[in-house]
């Protein structure tokens, strides 16, 4: 199903930020994530096109929220949460980067 | 605002242009509520209306074109995503795809690549050249503190005028802004002994603090010495005769050159690369300026260059320059009277009017490169149509759209690279080409310089492969939002509504840009045909001019020489007349100065009216071809020193000062050495212009060089009796004869004397035509383009018209006029843009209204009679379609 096993950074940040959250978010709340704990600020375009990328690639899928929050007074509101395929992703690409860091440590030689 | 919701929600109109540009359905719909929502979060105001559009125009961007081209990963769908290729192998792969689709489609290719090549090619060649004149620095130390000082008559229009020695001195004692001041002579000829041969050539004549005023530095030696002067004459050689005459041999500097019959050591070398006034000059003479004279003893012959004192503007140096001039005026009355001083950058100095007329050709080819842009992204937008089939069975196969934008910009990144590179060879030759012609048009100064370099090709790239993206990218949104079911059915066979409204567009916007083009190029080409029909006053056919100089003999050796010289001439064989004058028409300004009548002063002396003085020998009227109008002309061994004072004048002083009378025998007073010596007119004249085709007739009076021997040299005019004879070695062996010794040089046909007076506004004619008329092609082009596009996609309709009965006439008639309204549409917008330049192109024009509404509706009809062209071949296939095909087609 997914020949592309291997995630991006970011497409891996927005898979980890949607499974921190208790209940299944929606962008804002993903996005608002991501910043707080990378500590980055995210472009909106990158965000959503990989928000579609992950989703065509079957790794997250969305519901529509027929209870939109407060404040929140327009259109559709889309729930994501990360598939089966999508864990699996996540846990190979942190395998094959723990492989790759085992044995170096380069905080101490960076000095 | 206009695109608002109520007060507070986002701008409406980006809202819904966003909302096209998204996936459709919820996913679209959701993205657009979250930028809604946090729009609500923002504070009330302008600023998140502000914030709103720039976060719309990102999203935008990210999906129409960043997704496109970073494609999706994908594998499988038509094998262009190259499934497990890196990087590398994917571009090569990608542009290699590319240049085969670009490569088979030849007719596509050809006239995108060629509209490109003709828009940058003139874009980068008039860039480079004033890349180089204008935006380099000149080659002086601090050039900004450099001004030139001239002085200025503006009751008798004259400014820019040379300034006075004791008038510079005094300036540069009093006037604190100046730090330095030194002054210069140009053009002097000089008589120099060579290999034993005498040779003339131009000098300019410097203070000896000159070069270090300017920061020049020299090649060779140490420059002139503290007591470099006339009377201790120094000279330094400019670098191009160092080379030509000395070998570039360095042991020159410390020997002599004989100089005007004077030994004269050589103190050094200048640098290469200086022009100082647009003035060539083989080597520099010390002069001092207090040794020259000053306002009581001499006339203006220098120009003043001055370094201001740091931190002080041109403005402040000008003011206080006039403060202290006024002092001048009031200490010389009879000097200074009337005249100002005038303090000008020196760039203004050196570049001149050639500056704007550069900047107008800029404009021009700036408007031209518009043109093709338009004409381009024409293009690509009828060819985005054309395939909208093939992209729409390619989607319905399972090509995303990603692949197919990133396909198109491919093949617009290929086109642009190819039109960019050929557009800058283009522009190489170009530039030489133009650098060939324009010293001698445009005299400009620094053009030899110039060359395609670094900021030039950064331009010329910005400018090529910006147009291919730009107008890739447009189509490529379009395709986006297309439904292949809808497009693979019938009325997918011609472009959507929206195509056709931006290349209508863009049809208007074309003619309304060449309008002004094409107006200016008229007004031009006007100006010049009245430049070439002036009549110069001078039969020319056949005439030859050379110039002789026998500077450092005696009036007396001079007059016998030109006489003899002149007399003999006249008696050889072949040759009708032979006279010679100081100053040749169209050659030089010459010498000028005031006069009265003799016998009426005028009250004020400022009252005195200007008049050209030449000096004339032997039969100097006939050999040029001046109809004498009334009374004699010089008589030879008559009109000599001792015998009455005579002179000839133009009809132009005849009928200023005496309008209906009879000039014979009248006096004048001319203030030319001494004002007590009533000069008695023998003979007039018809007028001659002198410095240039388009001046105003003034006065001018004829002395015979037998009474005023004033110049050294004389320009010798011959009027051969047959068109076959040749002058030139009649002349030689003549002067020969006389005195071998005596030079020749400045040998010229006075019919190219005409000819490079022309030059210049030959020059700007001739290249604005040129622009104009690319701009009329490719203007023209695209409205053929746009037609046959139109005719072809309304083939089922016109065919239905004819099967039913529409007569030909009546189906051509629909297509030229829907033609005719988007060219009538750009005439009109761009008539008014025409107005405007015609107004900014005043400076080069010559006796011509700017605003003539002959020549606006010249280049409408031009422009018209080329769209009717570019219409009729289109409507006129139209009337031609069969109803048969026109059904199978629909």
């Amino acid at each position: 199903m997914s020949p592309n096993a291997f995630l991006g950074e970011f497409e891996q940040m927005v898979l980890l930020a949607i499974l921190q959250q208790s209940k299944a978010p929606y962008a804002l709340e993903v996005r608002r994530e991501i910043e707080a704990s990378a500590g980055r600020t995210v472009s909106r375009g990158a965000f959503y096109t990989t928000l579609d990328r992950l989703e065509r690639k079957g790794m997250l899928e969305w519901r529509e929220d027929p209870t939109p929050p407060e404040g929140r007074r327009t259109g559709p509101l889309r729930r994501f949460s990360v598939t089966p395929a999508g864990r699996r992703a996540l846990a190979q690409t942190r395998a094959a980067l723990e492989t790759l860091w085992r044995g170096l440590d380069l905080e101490a030689r960076e000095g | 605002m206009t695109d608002g919701e109520g007060r507070g929600g986002p701008p409406r109109r980006i809202r819904a242009w966003l909302g096209r540009r998204l996936p459709r359905g919820t996913v679209g719909a959701s993205i657009l509520a979250d930028l809604d929502e946090e729009f609500g979060q923002r504070p009330r105001g302008s600023a998140r209306r502000w914030w709103y559009r720039w976060e719309a125009l990102r999203l935008a961007f990210a999906y129409g074109v960043i997704e496109p081209l970073r494609g999706d990963g994908r594998r499988g769908t038509n094998g262009y995503d190259g499934g497990g290729m890196n990087g590398m192998e994917r571009i090569f792969g990608w542009v290699g795809r590319s240049v085969r689709r670009v490569r088979r489609d030849p007719g596509f290719t050809a006239v995108a690549v060629g509209t490109m090549v003709l828009g940058i090619g003139a874009a980068v060649s008039i860039f480079t050249v004033i890349n180089a004149v204008l935006l380099q620095p000149l080659p002086y130390a601090e050039p900004d503190r450099l001004v030139t000082l001239t002085e200025a008559d503006p009751a008798r229009e004259v400014t820019g005028n040379v300034s006075n020695p004791g008038n510079l001195l005094d300036l540069e004692a009093g006037v604190g802004a100046f730090e330095e001041l030194a002054g210069i002579v140009l053009a002097q000829s000089t008589l120099v002994r060579l290999d034993d041969r005498m040779n003339e050539f131009p000098a300019q004549y410097v203070t000896p603090d000159f070069f270090t005023l300017l920061g020049m530095e020299m090649a060779v030696g140490a420059g002139f010495s503290e007591t470099a002067s006339m009377a201790q004459p120094e000279i330094l050689l400019a670098h191009d005769f160092w080379e030509q005459h000395f070998g570039a041999d360095p042991t020159v500097v410390g020997q002599s050159l004989e100089v005007n019959g004077q030994a004269v050591t050589i103190s050094g070398v200048v640098a290469p690369g200086y022009v100082v006034f647009q003035d060539e000059a083989a080597f520099y003479v010390s002069i001092t300026m207090a040794e020259t004279g000053d306002q009581t003893s001499t006339g203006r012959f220098l120009y003043g260059v001055a370094r201001l004192a740091p931190g002080v503007s041109v403005e402040q140096a000008r003011q206080e320059a006039q403060g202290v001039f006024a002092g001048l005026v009031e200490a010389y009355p009879d000097f200074n009277a009337g005249w100002e001083i005038e303090v000008r950058a020196i760039d203004d100095q050196i570049l001149g009017d050639t500056r704007q007329g550069l900047w107008i050709l800029l404009a021009a080819v700036g408007v031209l490169l518009l043109i093709a842009c338009a004409n381009v992204a024409n293009l690509f937008l009828a060819r985005a149509t054309e395939r909208r089939q093939e992209m729409a069975v390619r989607t319905s196969l399972g090509a995303t759209g990603g692949v197919l934008a990133r396909q198109l910009l491919g093949e617009a990144i290929v086109l642009s690279g190819l039109g960019g590179l050929l557009g800058v060879g283009a522009a190489w030759v170009g530039t030489r080409m133009i650098a060939a012609r324009l010293p001698a048009a445009f005299a400009l100064p620094r053009v030899e310089e110039s060359g395609v370099d670094g900021p030039v090709l950064l331009f010329a790239l910005a400018v090529s492969i910006g147009t291919g993206l730009l107008f890739a990218i447009v189509p490529a949104l379009q395709l986006r939002r297309e439904d292949p079911a809808r497009t693979l059915g019938a009325e997918g066979r011609g472009p959507s509504r929206g195509t056709l409204r931006l290349r209508s567009g863009l049809i208007v916007l074309e003619v309304a840009l060449s309008m002004p083009l094409l107006v200016g190029a008229i007004l031009t080409t006007r100006s010049f045909v009245e430049l070439i029909r002036a009549d110069p006053g001078i039969e020319t056919e056949g005439v030859l001019t050379a110039r002789l100089n026998l500077v450092g003999r005696s009036s007396e050796e001079r007059t016998r020489f030109y006489e003899r010289m002149t007399a003999d001439l006249q008696a050889r064989d072949g040759v009708e007349a032979a006279g010679a004058i100081t100053f040749l028409p169209l050659l030089s300004w010459g010498a000028a100065t005031s006069f009265h009548d003799y016998d009426a002063p005028p009250a004020s002396r400022e009252d005195w009216p200007v008049a050209d003085m030449r000096n004339v020998t032997g039969d100097y009227f006939a050999a040029m071809g001046i109809p004498l109008i009334a009374g004699r002309g010089f008589e030879r061994g008559a009109d000599v020193q001792g015998s009455p004072p005579v002179i000839v004048v133009n009809r132009a002083t005849a009928e200023s000062l005496w309008p209906g009378l009879d000039p014979i025998g009248r006096r004048l007073a001319i203030n030319w050495g001494d004002l007590e010596t009533p000069w008695v007119v023998v003979g007039v004249v018809d007028d001659v212009v002198q410095g240039a085709m388009d001046e105003e007739t003034r006065p001018k009076v004829y002395h015979h060089y037998a009474q005023t021997a004033h110049f050294p040299w004389m320009h010798v005019a011959m009027r051969p009796i047959g068109a076959e004879v040749d002058l030139l070695p009649i002349l030689e062996a003549t002067v020969a004869e006389i005195d071998p010794t005596v030079p020749i040089s400045q040998v010229i046909p006075m019919e190219d004397v005409v000819r490079d007076a022309i030059a210049r506004p030959r020059m700007t004619a001739a290249l604005m035509f040129v622009l104009a008329g690319l701009a009329a092609l490719l203007a023209g082009v695209g409205l053929y383009g746009v037609l046959s596009w139109t005719v072809a996609r309304r083939v089922r309709e016109i065919g239905v018209r004819i099967a039913i009965g529409a007569d030909g006439r009546r189906v051509l008639r629909m297509v030229l006029s829907q033609g005719m309204t988007l060219v009538g549409v750009g005439l009109v917008v761009g008539t008014g843009a025409a107005f405007v330049v015609g107004r900014t192109l005043q400076s080069l024009l010559t006796d011509l209204s700017t605003t003539d509404p002959v020549t606006v509706a010249a280049a409408a009809l031009f422009f018209g009679a080329i769209a009717l062209a570019a219409c009729l071949v289109p409507a006129w296939r139209a009337t031609r379609i069969p109803p048969s095909v026109a059904m199978r087609e629909g």
